[in-house]
């Protein structure tokens, strides 16, 4: 398995290949085939198949075919919020919208931002400085003063 | 498992955007080192973003020895800690072992090459607003830092864990600065 499973979520939902389906479920933006769910969490497709009629079973998903989906909301914040595993054709299939929505943003945005409003704190810039500061082959400094 | 230079080149040139490039690139790393590799910096934000905001470079946390060993076969020749293909347009910045963020928050994404992680939407938030409140930026800079922190807070306000996000925000003290930025969001959503 290639994730860092929340341990809470696990003791919560009693098995880590039910966290990792439901975790998949949670990141997709389209209903999956059970075999794409267990593709993407990393386990055998028999077992995300038995955890699928599970949860079914219990009202945490539904299936859309030809794939599955969450049909709790609540369950897919909780879920989504703590484990993050997608499918990269999925993510790129979500793109497009992303970045129009990107665009509408920087279009829309007027210089609001005002830093002389807060007060730097010099213990946090030490702390930040070694990944702020960038050698010179990585090109121009990007500190003003 | 050993990733020949063709195999790079053939999912180089099979992306179909530069976030996807990035992505590929951070799997085949993983599966050619056997090594955690994950995306940060302004690499994972320009995934994050879809590639609205850009980066020159792709910034891997992850051992390096090996990691050396896979980009040299591959053709990239360094320049300091940076490994560079300028026929690909491609720098690879292999920042070191210890990553910084929470790992639970990681994002991975699994692509044809395997397993793909980025560093965690909270992480790259806060990591932002400290830079854009306690460090000296230079304008244009400044400008960028406030694009990625506007589509971040937009894109991902409602997905984050709200929780952490609070912790690691009161950590490096930019909770002001985040709810201007929220403020900002949902001022412009209702507009």
């Amino acid at each position: 398995m290639a994730i860092n499973l929340d341990r809470g979520l696990v003791a919560l939902f009693g098995s880590e290949t039910r966290v990792s389906v439901l975790a998949v479920l949670a990141s997709a933006s389209r209903p999956l085939t059970g075999y794409r769910v267990a593709k993407i969490a990393g386990v055998q497709p028999i077992k995300a198949y038995a955890e699928l009629r599970r949860l079914r079973a219990a009202g945490l998903v539904r299936e859309a075919p030809p794939g599955w989906e969450l049909s709790d909301p609540e369950v897919r914040r909780l879920v989504g919020s703590r484990v993050r595993i997608a499918w990269s054709e999925d993510w790129e299939a979500g793109a497009r919208k992303r970045a129009r929505r990107a665009e509408q943003i920087v279009a829309e945005s007027s210089p609001w931002f005002d830093a002389s409003r807060y007060t730097p704190n010099p213990v946090v810039a030490a702390r930040y400085a070694k990944e702020i500061e960038r050698p010179p082959e990585k090109g121009p400094s990007r500190k003003s003063r | 498992m050993p990733v020949t230079r063709k195999e790079v080149e053939d999912a180089v040139a099979s992306a179909r955007s530069k976030p996807e490039r990035i992505q590929f690139l951070g799997a085949l790393l993983e599966r050619a080192t056997g090594d955690e590799a994950v995306i940060v910096g302004g690499s994972a934000v320009e995934v994050y973003t879809s590639g609205r905001t850009s980066t020159m470079d792709i910034d891997v946390v992850m051992p390096r020895p090996r990691a050396v060993k896979a980009v040299e076969s591959w053709g990239f020749v360094p320049s300091g800690r940076v490994w560079r293909r300028k026929d690909w347009g491609i720098d690879i910045d292999l920042v070191g072992p210890r990553f910084t963020g929470n790992r639970q928050k990681i994002l991975v994404v699994e692509t044809p090459y395997g397993p793909v992680r980025l560093a965690g939407i909270e992480d790259l938030l806060v990591k932002r607003l400290a830079e854009l409140k306690h460090w000296p930026t230079a304008p244009g800079w400044r400008e960028s830092l406030v694009t990625q922190i506007e589509i971040l807070v937009s894109e991902y306000g409602d997905k984050m864990d709200e929780e952490y996000l609070a912790f690691i925000a009161r950590r490096d003290d930019v909770l002001d600065i985040l709810a201007d930025f929220r403020r900002h969001a949902r001022d412009r959503s209702r507009r």
